[in-house]
């Protein structure tokens, strides 16, 4: 029992903490149809950023998750405005976006070497409450926290996405961008919202997850690579889809962690994302609904 | 505008002929060496007459061959002239990044799989080999050999997600591969984990050359035997059979598959025949460094092969030849530089996506066609003025015998305009249909001569009442356009009105 509620927990914050880069991966590719591979940065920009706030400011918790989130919508807007605003009626998009998100990568990285040298930088602790007792397994404050805070957010996401206007702009352009465009959707505009929200989503990541991850140069490329494959598992571009192989992909990596051996844990991972897609080209996204295509 | 003008006039001139005419000035019947089993010449050359000097000249079919030649042999001269150890050690890893380039751009460019996954079949080909190689005490080459082995095993495994997955998930599968990669060299006790990598590997260098400067001159040297391999097998590859059937199921897998292009098999045959080179390259690598460490699988490196792919463009091995010189002498060269010089070749790469559609190789030829398009713009504006074409415009024409037609019609229209009398317009006002003077008959004949495209004509609205001129579109299914609001009473009156247009038209032309 003791095992079971010790793996659960771990599953229900790993899927925390990556899901929400998931989400903002799955959301801007099948809204844009742009792979932000600068999702890496603005997680990086994004600790920075807390940390910055946490040490120079104040080291409030609100403060500092709000200075990440901040942080991350504004990385967000400048992505939005080099990678996609300029060339997105351009031939080769897809290719091109995938580039310029890549070296904005390089370019981010240097900065942060450049700015706040290669030492890692601790951000304060978010979450100062007790620890929970629950079945005998004692839950640090970190994982409640992040745990409460994901869900709260990941469910705010799916109300904002589901009820409100702009949120019906962006189903608009995931389903036909040409109508959307027909009946007054602007991409401009919406691009610019769907971007600062996921820059917003990598960066409360960032924070939830510095537990994991310190904010250094170039802590990025895991996080980035799991968000990546959550929403390849999810089926890029369905957002149940991606909560639902974060949750599977957390079972596994705290599975994995506990009864086989933490370095095996990418392995299991990946066999099991290869697997699925071998049988299921359009992960698992594809069996709920309807995706994107790759390439159109 | 115009220093373009005088620019393609000096170009045009004897003694800045490209070295291509200067090499084959000789009347001697072409005799061409053919490639084995195939029906391609290395030096094919065409003969054909030059339409601005009307003068017999020949030039290599394709001039690449030649100028690789010519930047081989000026590397190697390089190699034994520079005499800096820093430089030497750039152009080694030039070599050897650029034999990695060259092959992550015939799955890129040729086959148009976005894969991201060429430094894991380096590194692993590699390790591997090294592994092989420190077991058994094989000598260096014997690491080529196995690491072509490994490498075309792993073509095959990451060979055939390539089959089912589409561009962009394939691209992050990839990405996966090389994180996964990473992790397993890094972990492995056997790889070296303790040491960080494997270290001691044999290489080709005895011991007193290791720490010399002729040593390194060799090193470098051996280093461009893999590069030509490569090179030679993109040529081979991207020119045959299978890189033509490539490029026709690159845009289209549908159409390729109606045309009855065996997919599978031809994308697997790449990734073999490519990983299988790339393995080779990562036994030399480890040969070369005699030593591999787990970090060729870093997202910064990663990062830094995919900005000099894309540079330079991933359509041809040139462009990312160039594209791998250019970032490497940046990064490596330049050290002292610092960090600034990282984030510069960032800049450089958003800049080449946001404005080129083949990277830095691809400027000249996308200048061009903005220049062409340009001219034709002109061009056409000119000949629908009808007036002369300018001297610019006729040295730019290739056919003459358009600007002989355009220079006879001008002359043409200057003893036309002779004619126009206002007794000839009376006499037409008269009797626009019938037995005309001998002056109104030459006027009419060229005026019934002119092209269909904005020729005047009558449109009937009510037959006997009202009719109305137009100006016909000239292209089929696309109506005539109104010219004035004007209304006539009888066909006599439209004929007259159309024959006063033309004649201003003649006027003013």
């Amino acid at each position: 029992m003791e095992t079971l509620v010790a793996v659960l927990v771990s599953t229900l914050s790993l899927a925390a903490g990556y899901g929400l880069l998931a989400i903002g991966i799955s959301l801007t590719w099948s809204s844009l149809g742009l792979l932000n591979l600068a999702h890496g940065i603005t997680f990086g920009f994004a600790g920075y950023g807390a940390w910055w706030f946490g040490t120079e400011v104040s080291a409030n918790p609100v403060g500092v998750v709000i200075a990440g989130v901040v942080t991350g919508a504004f990385t967000g807007l400048v992505v939005v405005a080099v990678a996609f605003l300029p060339i997105k009626r351009q031939e080769n998009f897809p290719v091109r976006s995938l580039t310029i998100t890549l070296a904005l990568n390089l370019v981010g990285t240097q900065i942060l070497l450049r700015v706040f040298g290669p030492k890692a930088k601790n951000i304060p602790s978010v979450f100062t409450f007790d620890s929970i007792n629950l079945f005998g397994t004692v839950i640090l404050p970190d994982r409640t926290g992040m745990i409460v805070t994901a869900a709260v957010v990941l469910l705010a996401t799916l109300i904002w996405f589901r009820r409100s206007r702009s949120g019906l702009r962006v189903r608009a352009l995931m389903q036909n961008p040409e109508g959307a465009a027909l009946v007054g959707v602007s991409l401009n505009r919406t691009a610019v919202v769907v971007m600062m929200v996921s820059g917003a989503l990598a960066g409360l990541s960032a924070v939830l997850l510095q537990e994991i991850f310190f904010a250094s140069p170039y802590s990025w490329s895991t996080p980035l690579i799991k968000g990546l494959v959550i929403a390849l598992l999810g089926g890029l571009g369905s957002i149940p889809g991606a909560l639902l192989a974060a949750l599977v992909l957390g079972a596994t990596e705290a599975g994995t962690a506990r009864f086989v051996g933490g370095q095996y844990v990418l392995y299991t991972q990946f066999a099991l994302v290869v697997g699925v897609l071998l049988a299921r080209p359009r992960g698992i996204g594809g069996l709920l609904d309807e995706v994107r295509e790759a390439d159109e | 505008m115009a220093f373009w003008t005088r620019f393609e006039k000096l170009m045009s001139k004897r003694k800045f002929k490209s070295i291509r005419q200067t090499f084959v000035r000789s009347r001697r019947p072409l005799h061409q060496w053919r490639q084995v089993r195939s029906d391609r010449h290395a030096f094919a050359r065409r003969a054909y007459v030059n339409p601005r000097t009307l003068r017999r000249e020949r030039e290599f079919v394709d001039e690449r061959t030649f100028w690789w030649a010519v930047a081989l042999v000026l590397f190697a001269l390089l190699t034994v002239v520079v005499d800096n150890r820093t430089a030497l050690n750039v152009m080694g890893i030039f070599a050897i990044y650029a034999a990695i380039n060259i092959m992550w751009a015939l799955v890129m460019g040729s086959a148009g799989v976005f894969s991201l996954g060429t430094l894991a079949i380096v590194g692993t080909s590699g390790f591997i080999a090294g592994r092989v190689a420190l077991e058994t005490g094989l000598p260096w080459y014997v690491m080529l050999v196995v690491g072509a082995v490994t490498g075309a095993v792993m073509g095959v495994v990451i060979g055939v997600p390539a089959q089912r997955l589409d561009g962009m998930y394939y691209a992050l599968l990839t990405l996966g591969v090389v994180e996964v990669a990473r992790t397993f060299f890094k972990q492995s006790r056997g790889f070296g984990s303790a040491s960080g990598g494997l270290i001691s590997l044999p290489t080709y260098l005895s011991k007193d050359q290791m720490f010399s400067i002729d040593g390194l001159r060799i090193r470098v040297l051996v280093a461009l035997v893999p590069f030509v391999l490569v090179l030679v097998l993109y040529r081979v590859l991207e020119g045959r059979r299978l890189g033509l059937l490539l490029r026709t199921t690159r845009d289209s897998e549908a159409y390729g598959d109606a045309i009855g292009v065996d997919l599978v098999r031809i994308r697997l045959s790449l990734f073999v025949i490519s990983s299988s080179a790339l393995g080779m390259v990562g036994g030399f690598f480890a040969a070369y460094n005699r030593s591999m460490a787990p970090s060729v699988f870093d997202m910064g490196l990663l990062l830094l092969m995919f900005a000099m792919v894309v540079v330079g463009g991933v359509g041809s091995a040139e462009g990312v030849v160039i594209g791998t010189a250019l970032v490497v002498f940046v990064h490596n060269g330049l050290i002292s530089i610092g960090p600034i010089r990282i984030i510069g070749i960032g800049v450089v790469v958003v800049l080449t996506a946001l404005f080129t559609k083949g990277g830095l190789y691809g400027i000249p030829g996308q200048y061009r066609r903005w220049r062409d398009k340009h001219k034709s713009e002109r061009i056409a504006a000119a000949s629908q003025r009808q007036g002369d074409l300018t001297s610019e415009e006729a040295a730019l024409t290739d056919d003459k015998d358009l600007v002989a037609v355009a220079r006879f019609n001008d002359r043409y229209r200057w003893q036309l305009r002779e004619l126009v009398t206002e007794a000839v317009v009376a006499e037409h006002q008269a009797r626009p249909v019938g037995r005309h003077s001998p002056e109104l008959d030459r006027l009419l004949n060229y005026f019934r001569k002119g092209e269909l495209a904005d020729k005047y004509a009558v449109m009937t609205v009510e037959p006997f009442s009202t009719y109305r001129v137009v100006a016909l579109s000239g292209v089929r299914g696309i109506p005539p356009r109104e010219v004035d609001e004007k209304v006539y009473g009888s066909l006599d009156d439209a004929y007259h009105a159309v024959f006063l247009r033309r004649i201003h038209d003649l006027m003013e032309s």
